[in-house]
């Protein structure tokens, strides 16, 4: 019974799953999407906890047996905990109970309009007589329709970015982005937030470290293609020779001053590059078929651990 | 004093009077009022183009009464004729309309499609120079009235309501069916091959080179007394490409186990982390070593692309296994973790279905499974007669595609026979 439920299971999902593409009965699709899509997230959810439970098992037990570079594992748990407490008491932009320290802006909504102010006590000077300040001309932006006053922490922590973004492509345009306080009418200083929030992680760690990685590729392309196009045998000269064509067609000054460049570059893509590919994918949706069916019926069980 | 008493004195005569005038007045704008009503009721947006421009119809040569300039459709001009239909065989909440333009009339500058919605308002679904359109995102059996007006300059024609017309799901998408008659032949060229597999006929499969290296690739392992590091691929558990990987990561594991030989498996998604360990669990136990098998072995690493690139090069550089296997699916950080890898010096060996990866692979590993051969390479180390049966109805599948392209082509090129209506999916 171990072995054949998840057969059974596999066997009416999978080919409810097929049903549903032939059929085209809404009941029919919506039954699909729930097992496609939210059963696979509650499915995806628990994974999860399993998952980190290895991940922290896996690490635990490299310093409990003082393995090679066990130090590491100090390094992957800390920060693991360290993002999922500001991840936990955080929140995605700063909604949540964690400090934010304000970089001298004070945001507030008033008649569809953003108003920024120097500290709290200006902008309870505007809210205890807002006829006497309210203009317009000096708010910093419209209110966005998908925002709500008054402004929640979520909200105002992205209008900050928002006005942030607005501050740096104005620079960037060498135009002057200035936001002057209605209640004081001098200028409001920007200055960036220091928030503590998975956002904040992810921008500013995460990503960089991302682009590192990413950015290593470049390099490592060289390498791969110094590889590559050594002329060992007739084969790897053709290859040496097209892909010579195909850079030299990608190049402006290459295909201004030599005739037909950008034409042969484009028949080697359309026309031998495009029949293999095709070729691979013909045989790729095959396998993928063959596979399927082959898991579907039972036949290949390498995926439950073998046939016993 | 009432009110009563005011109407029925000498005043009441002054405002028996004046009603009077008003009523006399409405009895002379009388003919325009109802029609301005019902298109209140039915419009919902103003038109900007008086409503007499939109009555004329073909041969209505009549010279407008008044002076002003008011514009007017080309001679010629033709009401468009709109035909609305429930889009057949689909999933439903589509309704496709047709308003054929006749080549020989005038033609307009563009058309604007109005809807009534069952609350009786007119909504403009579109404005086109087209002369079909497929309204989507409509509620099934819902009915609904189309019009379309023909846009001549600032003067245009409105065509007769199209409708009620509701959409519908059906049970059957007829426009798959080419999809439906490949499968039931691929089916029955695998159940053909299963049996006689079951039969015991000798199957020849073709030579895997890379699928070969597999078993000398675990023996340098064991010779080296260093880890098998397997990727089972980036992608989800949802993606075949992961299926088959997790099939040949069974038979890899079987191998290590009868080699005595430690395998690492760092996954990148949660699903297939707990498949990829049952699976290994499971292979130490069928292989009678559930002693042997290291929970430690099979792990989570981390969701992100690049950070597993850069978790699973660490393990390449500080583990220094003997044999690396990339199989499944790959994107960007295929070529940073199979150089990192060639740069330890294991034997590595690729398998993928990603077009665009291939040729890293193919350059930084010694071997490379191209496309369908990660999906033959379960039943390949296997050698079970059943998996070996699917395996070569793959090779037919593919030798049936072949001989269709060529036949079809002949059949497009020499007797101008086109046959994509029948073969397109829709």
């Amino acid at each position: 019974m171990k072995r054949n439920l998840p057969l059974y299971l596999l066997f009416i999902f999978a080919i409810w799953g097929g049903i549903s593409v032939f059929v085209g009965k809404e009941s029919v699709h919506e039954i699909d999407n729930l097992l496609r899509n939210k059963l696979l997230l509650i499915v995806g959810a628990f994974a999860i906890i399993l998952g980190l439970g290895s991940l922290i098992f896996h690490h635990m037990v490299k310093i409990r047996n003082k393995s090679r570079y066990w130090q590491y594992s100090y390094v992957t748990l800390v920060s693991l905990f360290i993002s999922s407490f500001i991840g936990l008491f955080g929140g995605v932009r700063g909604e949540k109970s964690l400090p934010t320290i304000f970089g001298g802006l004070v945001l507030l909504a008033h008649d569809g309009q953003v108003y920024a102010f120097q500290n709290e006590a200006e902008m309870g000077q505007f809210k205890a007589s807002p006829d006497k300040f309210v203009d317009p001309a000096r708010a910093v932006m419209p209110l966005p329709s998908n925002v709500e006053a008054p402004l929640s922490r979520y909200a105002a922590s992205s209008l900050r970015d928002e006005i942030e973004l607005r501050a740096s492509n104005a620079r960037r345009n060498g135009i002057q982005f200035e936001m002057i306080s209605p209640v004081t009418g001098k200028p409001v200083p920007f200055k960036k937030d220091f928030r503590i929030h998975i956002q904040q992680l992810f921008e500013g760690i995460l990503v960089p470290c991302g682009s590192t990685m990413f950015a290593m590729l470049a390099f490592y392309m060289c390498s791969a293609a110094y590889r590559a196009f050594r002329m060992r045998n007739l084969h790897a000269g053709v290859l040496l020779v097209s892909a010579f064509i195909v850079m030299l067609g990608q190049i402006p000054l290459a295909t201004a001053y030599i005739p037909g460049v950008y034409e042969l570059r484009q028949w080697i893509l359309d026309v031998p590059n495009m029949a293999s590919k095709r070729g691979i994918m013909i045989g790729v949706g095959l396998g993928a078929v063959a596979t399927s069916f082959k898991i579907i019926f039972g036949i290949e069980r390498a995926w439950l651990g073998g046939d016993e | 004093m009432t009110l009563h008493t005011i109407r029925t004195g000498s005043t009441g005569r002054v405002w028996r009077a004046i009603m009077s005038g008003i009523v006399c007045l409405l009895a002379v704008c009388m003919p325009c009022a109802p029609h301005a009503i019902g298109q209140d009721q039915q419009t919902s947006q103003t038109d900007a183009a008086p409503e007499p421009i939109t009555e004329p119809v073909a041969g209505d040569d009549a010279v407008p009464a008044e002076p002003a300039p008011v514009p007017t459709v080309p001679p010629g001009a033709t009401l468009p004729v709109v035909v609305a239909m429930d889009v057949p065989s689909d999933t439903g909440n589509a309704i496709s309309i047709r308003w054929p333009h006749d080549v020989s009339q005038a033609k307009p500058d563009a058309y604007i499609l109005e809807m009534q919605t069952p609350d009786g308002l007119w909504k403009q679904v579109t404005r086109t120079v087209l002369t079909s359109y497929q309204v989507s995102g409509v509620p099934n059996f819902t009915q609904f009235h189309f019009r379309v007006k023909a846009l001549y300059g600032e003067a245009s024609m409105t065509s007769d309501i199209a409708g009620p017309i509701e959409a519908r799901d059906h049970w059957f998408r007829t426009g798959k069916m080419p999809i439906v008659v490949a499968i039931a032949v691929f089916v029955l060229i695998l159940v053909m091959f299963i049996n006689a597999a079951r039969r015991g006929v000798e199957l020849f499969v073709r030579r895997i080179s890379g699928l070969n290296a597999v078993e000398d690739a675990i023996g340098r392992a064991t010779e080296m007394g260093k880890p098998v590091l397997y990727i089972p691929g980036t992608s989800s558990i949802e993606d075949v490409a992961t299926l088959a990987s997790l099939n040949i990561l069974g038979e890899v594991v079987r191998r290590t186990v009868h080699y005595d030989v430690k395998i690492i498996c760092p996954n990148r998604d949660p699903i297939v982390y707990t498949i990829a360990r049952e699976i290994v669990r499971e292979t130490y136990a069928s292989e009678g070593r559930p002693d042997a098998f290291d929970p430690n072995s099979v792990f989570f690493l981390v969701p992100d692309q690049f950070a597993y690139a850069a978790g699973v090069d660490g393990i390449m550089v500080r583990q220094k296994p003997a044999t690396i296997f990339f199989m499944g699916m790959f994107w960007a950080e295929a070529l940073v973790m199979s150089e990192t890898g060639a740069a330890t010096g294991a034997v590595q060996i690729a398998g993928t279905d990603t077009p665009a990866q291939l040729p890293f692979f193919i350059t930084s590993c010694d071997y490379t499974l191209i496309g369908e051969e990660l999906y033959a390479a379960s039943a390949y180390l296997s050698r079970e007669p059943l998996l070996l049966g699917t395996l070569k109805a793959q090779d037919y599948g593919k030798l049936i595609f072949m001989i269709c392209m060529v036949v079809f082509s002949i059949l497009a090129i020499v007797f101008n026979w086109d046959l994509s209506p029948y073969l397109l999916v829709k």
